[in-house]
C-alpha cells in the first residue's frame, strides 16, 4: 500500500496476551522501521482493531485467552502472521490452512519477523 | 382236664402178670411221675402260648437242636394216647352193654362214644371242659366212696392189703427183675398220665396260676387211684378181684352203703372213669399234633382248625386211629407197644428242661423248679428207660418192633412236611442228604439186627429163658439206640450242619458282601452307600463234638466279620463326619474368601478409580505445567530473544543508550523468569525434602499452611534419615491431609507429629475439626473423593499402613506407619511441640479404617 506521503505503508497491528512480549515486539518492529498502529491483548480486539485501523499486516499470538489467533485469521482482511510458542508441524499446517501468511515460532530472530512482514506486505500489494 | 384215673384198666393186666406186687409197682411208677412233675411244670410254662402239653413244649425246646427230635417227642406222645382212647371207650362200652345197652354191640357203643366226644371236641375247648369236669367229679366221688366205704365198714383186710407177691416168668433174680421192670414199664403208661392237664396251657386263663393247680389236682387224684385205692381194694376184694373185671369185682366196695345198687355203682364208676380216658386223647393229644403242624414239624393239614379253634383234622385222625385200635380189640400188646412211644414222650421233656437250664438260663421262666428236682426228673426218665430196656420185651418181640415202628412213624410225617414245604418254596429236594443216608443205614441195621434176633430166638426155644430174656433186652436196647443214631443223631448233625450252612450263606450273602461293597464304596469315596449290616447271628449248636467245634470256629469268624464290618462302618462314619466337618470348613473358608474377594474387588475398583484420578491429576498437572511454561518461561525468553535483537540493532545504530536499556530490560526479564521457574520447581518437589529432611519439609509445609489458612499449627517432628521414597510418601500424605483439613475440617488447630516407632516411622496429622464417619470412606471413594484412599494407596506403595480415627465434632487423626528398618539416624528434634489443649481423636465406635 502507498500512503499519502507516497511512501510504502508499513503499518502493523500486534496482538499478544503477554504484555511484556508485546511491548518488546512493538519496540523491535519500530526499530526495524515498521509502524505499530495497534497493540492489543486478545484476538477479538485484534479483529475489531484491524477493521478499524486497517493495518498492512497483523501479528497474532497463536494462543490467547478467548478467541485463538488462528481462529481469528479468517476474520481479518490484512495478512496475518501467527506467532506461537509451539513448533508442532500440525499446528503450523493448520495455521497456514486458516489463511495466515506466515507462522513464526517464539524465539525467532528479528530478521525472521521482518522478512515475514515484508512478505506479508508483498501479498497485500 | 386230663387225669390218670382212666388208666385203671391196666391194673388187671399188671396184677395178672406181676401178681399183687403190681400195687407197690404202681406206687413206684407214681413216684417217678411225681419226680418229673416240677420239671414238666417249668417247661410248659416257659411257652405259655402253646397247646399240646409237655411233649409239644418239649418239641419247641428241642427244635434248636434237631427238628427230627422235636417231631419224635410230639408224635410219640400222641401215639401213646391213641390206644387209651380206643381201649377206654371199649371198656366203658362193655360196662354199658352189660348194664343197660345189652342189645347194642360193644364196638358200636364204643365208636359212638368216640364220635360223640369228637363232636364235643369240635364244639370247642370250653365244651370239653363242661364235659370233662362232671365226668371227673363223679368218677372221683365214686372212687372216694369205693375207698372210704370198705374202710369204714371194716371190710378191708389190711394184712392182705400189704401182702405183695411178685410173679416172675422164670425163676431167679433176673426173672423177678424182668417181671418188675415189665410191670413198671406198663405202669409208666398209666401212672404219670396227669401231665395231660398241661395240654391246654395256651387255652387256659392265667396259665402260670391255673396250670400248676390243674396238674397238682390231677397228680393228687392219681395218688388216690394208684396208691390208695389199689391197697384198699387189695385188702377188700383180694388179688383175684383186682385181676378181674372191675365193673363187677368192685361191687363189694360199694355194697355196705348202696346194697343192691353196688354193681351199678361199680359199673358207673368204671364207665365215668373210662369216658374220661376217651375224652382226653381227643382233646389233649390231638392238640399236640396240631401244634407240631403249626411248628412245621407235621403235615400242614393236621393244623387245620374250625372257627371254634378246635383242631378238627388232628382230632378226627386221633379218633380214626383210636377206632382202628378199638376194632382190633386193643390188646395189651398194642398198649405195650404204644407205651414205648409214650415213655419217649414223657421222658424227653425232663431232658429238655434240664438242657434248657444249661443252654438258655436267661429265658423267662414263670415257674422255676429247684435244680435237684430237675435232677430227679432225669432220674425218672432214666427209670423209665431202664424199665423199657428190661421190661418191654416181656410183651413179645413183635410188640417191640411195632413200638419202634410207631416211634419212627413221626419222622415219615416230618419228611412229608419237609418235602411239601420244599415243593412250596420251589427248592430242589436233596435226596443224598446226610440225614437220609444215616437214617436209611440205621433202619437197615435195625432190620438186619431184628432179623438176626428173630432167627436166634426162634432157635433157642428150649434154651435158658433168662438168656432169651437178656437177648431180647439187648435187642430193645439196640432198637432204642437205632432211634438215637438213626433219627436223633443225624437230625442233630443235619440240623447243626444246616445251621452252619445257613449261617455261612448269611455271612456270604450278608456281612461279607456288605463288607466288600462297603470297602468298594470307601475306595470310591462313596460315603452314602447303604449301611453295612453285620449279622451277629450265631450258629446255635450245643454239642461239644467236632460239629460244636466247627460251629464255635464259625461263630468266631462271624464275630470277626462283624467286628470288621463294625470297624468299617465306624471308619466310614468318622470319615463322613470328617468330610462334613471339612465341608463346613470349606464353606466357611469359601465365605471368607468371597468376603476377602469382595474386599479385593472393592479395593481394586477403588485403586482403578484412584489410578484414573491419578492419571487425570497427572495430565492436569502436566497441562498446568505446560501452560505455566507457555505463559511464563517461553514468553519471557522469547521477549529476551527479541530484546537481544534490539540490542544488536541498537548497537548497529551506535545507540549505546538503547543497548544498555535493552540489556537491562533483558536482565530483568531473565531474573524474573528464574524466580518464576524456581517457584515452579519447588511446586514439583520441595528442595528442603532432599536437603533438610522430612521433618524440616513437614515443618515448612505446616508453616506455609498456617500462614495461608490462619489455622494454628503444632506437633513435634523428629529429624531422621529415611529412604527418599518413604519421605516423599510421608510428605505427600501430610500435604493431602492438610488439603483435606483446609477444605473440609473447619479446624482451629492442626498438628503434625513425626516419630520413630520401632522399625517404623510414624506420622500423625490431627486436627480439632468437625470430624466425619469413617464408615463412609468407601462411599466417599465411590463419589470421587479420593483424599483418604489416595493417602492409603501411597502408604501401601511403601508397605505402610494408614489408620484413620475420627468422630463427629471431635476432630480427625490420620496415622501412617511405614516400615523403614533400623538405622534411622536422629537429627535434632524440630517442631513446636504438641498442644496439650488439643485432645487426641479416639478410635471411634465406627471403627478404624486402614
Amino acid at each position: 500500500m502507498i500512503d499519502d506521503t507516497g511512501e510504502t505503508s508499513r503499518r502493523v497491528l500486534i496482538a499478544d496476551d503477554d504484555a511484556a512480549l508485546r511491548n518488546v515486539l512493538a519496540g523491535l518492529l519500530e526499530d526495524l522501521g515498521w509502524s505499530v498502529v495497534g497493540s492489543v491483548g486478545d484476538a477479538s480486539t485484534a479483529v475489531s482493531e484491524s477493521r478499524r485501523l486497517d493495518p498492512d499486516a497483523v501479528i497474532l499470538d497463536h494462543r490467547m485467552p478467548g478467541l485463538s489467533g488462528s481462529s481469528a485469521v479468517p476474520l481479518i482482511d490484512a495478512p496475518v502472521i501467527l506467532l506461537s510458542a509451539y513448533d508442532d508441524p500440525s499446528i503450523q499446517e493448520a495455521a497456514v490452512a486458516s489463511g495466515a501468511v506466515a507462522y513464526l515460532v517464539k524465539g525467532c530472530s528479528a530478521g525472521e519477523i521482518d522478512a515475514a512482514l515484508t512478505a506479508a506486505l508483498a501479498i497485500r500489494r | 382236664m386230663g387225669g390218670s384215673n382212666q388208666s385203671l384198666f391196666i391194673l388187671a393186666a399188671i396184677v395178672l402178670a406181676q401178681g399183687t406186687a403190681a400195687v407197690p409197682l404202681l406206687i413206684v411208677g407214681l413216684l417217678l411221675a411225681w419226680m418229673a412233675l416240677p420239671g414238666w411244670l417249668e417247661l410248659v410254662l416257659m411257652w405259655p402260648g402253646r397247646v399240646g402239653g409237655i411233649a409239644a413244649t418239649c418239641a419247641e425246646a428241642f427244635r434248636p437242636y434237631s427238628a427230627v427230635l422235636a417231631n419224635l417227642t410230639g408224635v410219640c406222645y400222641w401215639w401213646g394216647w391213641v390206644p387209651t382212647c380206643g381201649l377206654t371207650a371199649l371198656l366203658a362200652a362193655g360196662a354199658l352193654h352189660g348194664l343197660v345197652l345189652g342189645a347194642v354191640p360193644v364196638p358200636v357203643i364204643a365208636i359212638a362214644i368216640i364220635v360223640v366226644f369228637v363232636a364235643i371236641n369240635l364244639c370247642g375247648v370250653q365244651w370239653v371242659a363242661r364235659t370233662a369236669v362232671p365226668l371227673a367229679v363223679v368218677s372221683a366221688g365214686l372212687a372216694f366212696a369205693s375207698a372210704i366205704i370198705p374202710v369204714v365198714s371194716g371190710r378191708t383186710d389190711w394184712h392182705r392189703s400189704f401182702d405183695f407177691q411178685l410173679l416172675a416168668p422164670y425163676p431167679g433174680f433176673f426173672g423177678a427183675f424182668t417181671s418188675a421192670m415189665a410191670g413198671l414199664y406198663l405202669i409208666g403208661f398209666a401212672a404219670p398220665a396227669f401231665e395231660a392237664a398241661a395240654c391246654h396251657v395256651g387255652e387256659t386263663k392265667d396259665p402260670a396260676r391255673n396250670v400248676p393247680r390243674a396238674m397238682l389236682a390231677s397228680a393228687g387224684m392219681a395218688t388216690l387211684f394208684f396208691a390208695v385205692l389199689p391197697i384198699i381194694w387189695l385188702g377188700t376184694i383180694g388179688p383175684s378181684g383186682l385181676a378181674g373185671d372191675l365193673a363187677t369185682t368192685l361191687g363189694p366196695t360199694f355194697a355196705p352203703l348202696v346194697g343192691a345198687g353196688a354193681k351199678a355203682a361199680a359199673t358207673m364208676f368204671l364207665v365215668f372213669n373210662m369216658l374220661h380216658g376217651t375224652l382226653q386223647p381227643l382233646a389233649g393229644a390231638a392238640r399236640t399234633l396240631s401244634q407240631l403242624a403249626d411248628d412245621g414239624l407235621l403235615p400242614r393239614a393236621l393244623g387245620r382248625r374250625l372257627r371254634t379253634d378246635a383242631p378238627w383234622v388232628a382230632t378226627v385222625v386221633t379218633a380214626l386211629a383210636a377206632i382202628a385200635f378199638l376194632l382190633a380189640g386193643d390188646p395189651t400188646w398194642v398198649v405195650a407197644a404204644a407205651n414205648l412211644t409214650y415213655l419217649i414222650g414223657i421222658g424227653l421233656p425232663s431232658v429238655a428242661v434240664w438242657l434248657l437250664r444249661k443252654n438258655a438260663p436267661l429265658r423267662p421262666r414263670p415257674y422255676r423248679a429247684p435244680t435237684w428236682m430237675l435232677r430227679l426228673g432225669l432220674v425218672a426218665a432214666a427209670g423209665w428207660a431202664l424199665a423199657t430196656v428190661f421190661g418191654f420185651e416181656q410183651y413179645g418181640m413183635p410188640t417191640v418192633v411195632f413200638g419202634i415202628a410207631l416211634a419212627y412213624s413221626g419222622s415219615v410225617l416230618y419228611a412229608i412236611r419237609v418235602l411239601s414245604d420244599r415243593r412250596r418254596d420251589g427248592i430242589r429236594t436233596r435226596v443224598r442228604s446226610l440225614h437220609l443216608k444215616l437214617t436209611g443205614s440205621m433202619l437197615l441195621v435195625l432190620s438186619l439186627d431184628g432179623l438176626g434176633y428173630m432167627l436166634a430166638l426162634s432157635n433157642m426155644r428150649a434154651g435158658d429163658p433168662a438168656l432169651v430174656s437178656a437177648l431180647k433186652d439187648v435187642f430193645v436196647a439196640v432198637a432204642l439206640l437205632t432211634l438215637t443214631v438213626g433219627l436223633v443223631l443225624p437230625g442233630m448233625i443235619a440240623h447243626a450242619s444246616g445251621e452252619v450252612m445257613r449261617a455261612a450263606q448269611r455271612l456270604e450273602r450278608g456281612t461279607l458282601l456288605d463288607l466288600s461293597s462297603g470297602l468298594e464304596a470307601l475306595a470310591r469315596a462313596d460315603l452314602d452307600s447303604p449301611r453295612i449290616v453285620a449279622s451277629t447271628d450265631h450258629v446255635i449248636v450245643h454239642s461239644r463234638d467236632e460239629i460244636g467245634a466247627m460251629a464255635s470256629s464259625f461263630n468266631a469268624m462271624v464275630d470277626e466279620a462283624s467286628r470288621a464290618a463294625a470297624a468299617l462302618e465306624r471308619a466310614r462314619e468318622q470319615l463322613r463326619r470328617h468330610t462334613e466337618h471339612l465341608e463346613v470348613l470349606v464353606a466357611e473358608r469359601t465365605r471368607q474368601l468371597e468376603r476377602a474377594n469382595g474386599r479385593l474387588v472393592e479395593a481394586q475398583s477403588e485403586r482403578g478409580q484412584l489410578l484414573d484420578e491419578s492419571i487425570r491429576a497427572l495430565e492436569e498437572q502436566r497441562t498446568v505445567l505446560a501452560a505455566d511454561l507457555h505463559d511464563g518461561p517461553i514468553q519471557r525468553l522469547a521477549a529476551v530473544r527479541l530484546l537481544l535483537d534490539r540490542v544488536a540493532l541498537a548497537a548497529a545504530r551506535g545507540d549505546t543508550g538503547d543497548v544498555s536499556r535493552h540489556l537491562e530490560r533483558s536482565g530483568h526479564l531473565v531474573e524474573t523468569e528464574i524466580d518464576a521457574l524456581r517457584v515452579l520447581m519447588s511446586g514439583l518437589r520441595p528442595p528442603v525434602l532432599g536437603e533438610g529432611g522430612i521433618a524440616a519439609a513437614l515443618g515448612d509445609e505446616l508453616d506455609a499452611f498456617s500462614r495461608r489458612t490462619g489455622i494454628a499449627a503444632g506437633g513435634s517432628r523428629q529429624s531422621m534419615e529415611i529412604d527418599d521414597k518413604v519421605a516423599v510418601v510421608l510428605y505427600r500424605i501430610a500435604q493431602a491431609a492438610l488439603a483435606n483439613i483446609e477444605r473440609h475440617a473447619a479446624a482451629s488447630r492442626v498438628e503434625i507429629d513425626l516419630h520413630r516407632e520401632g522399625d517404623s516411622v510414624r506420622l500423625e496429622v490431627r486436627d480439632d475439626g468437625t470430624g466425619f464417619d469413617v464408615a463412609r470412606i468407601p462411599q466417599l471413594v465411590r463419589n470421587g473423593h479420593f483424599g483418604i484412599a489416595g493417602m492409603r494407596e501411597r502408604a501401601q506403595m511403601v508397605d505402610g499402613r494408614l489408620d484413620v480415627a475420627s468422630h463427629l465434632s471431635g476432630g480427625t487423626s490420620i496415622v501412617v506407619r511405614i516400615p523403614c528398618g533400623p538405622g534411622v539416624a536422629e537429627r535434632d528434634p524440630q517442631g513446636t511441640g504438641a498442644s496439650a489443649a488439643m485432645r487426641q481423636p479416639e478410635v471411634t465406635e465406627m471403627g478404624e479404617y486402614r
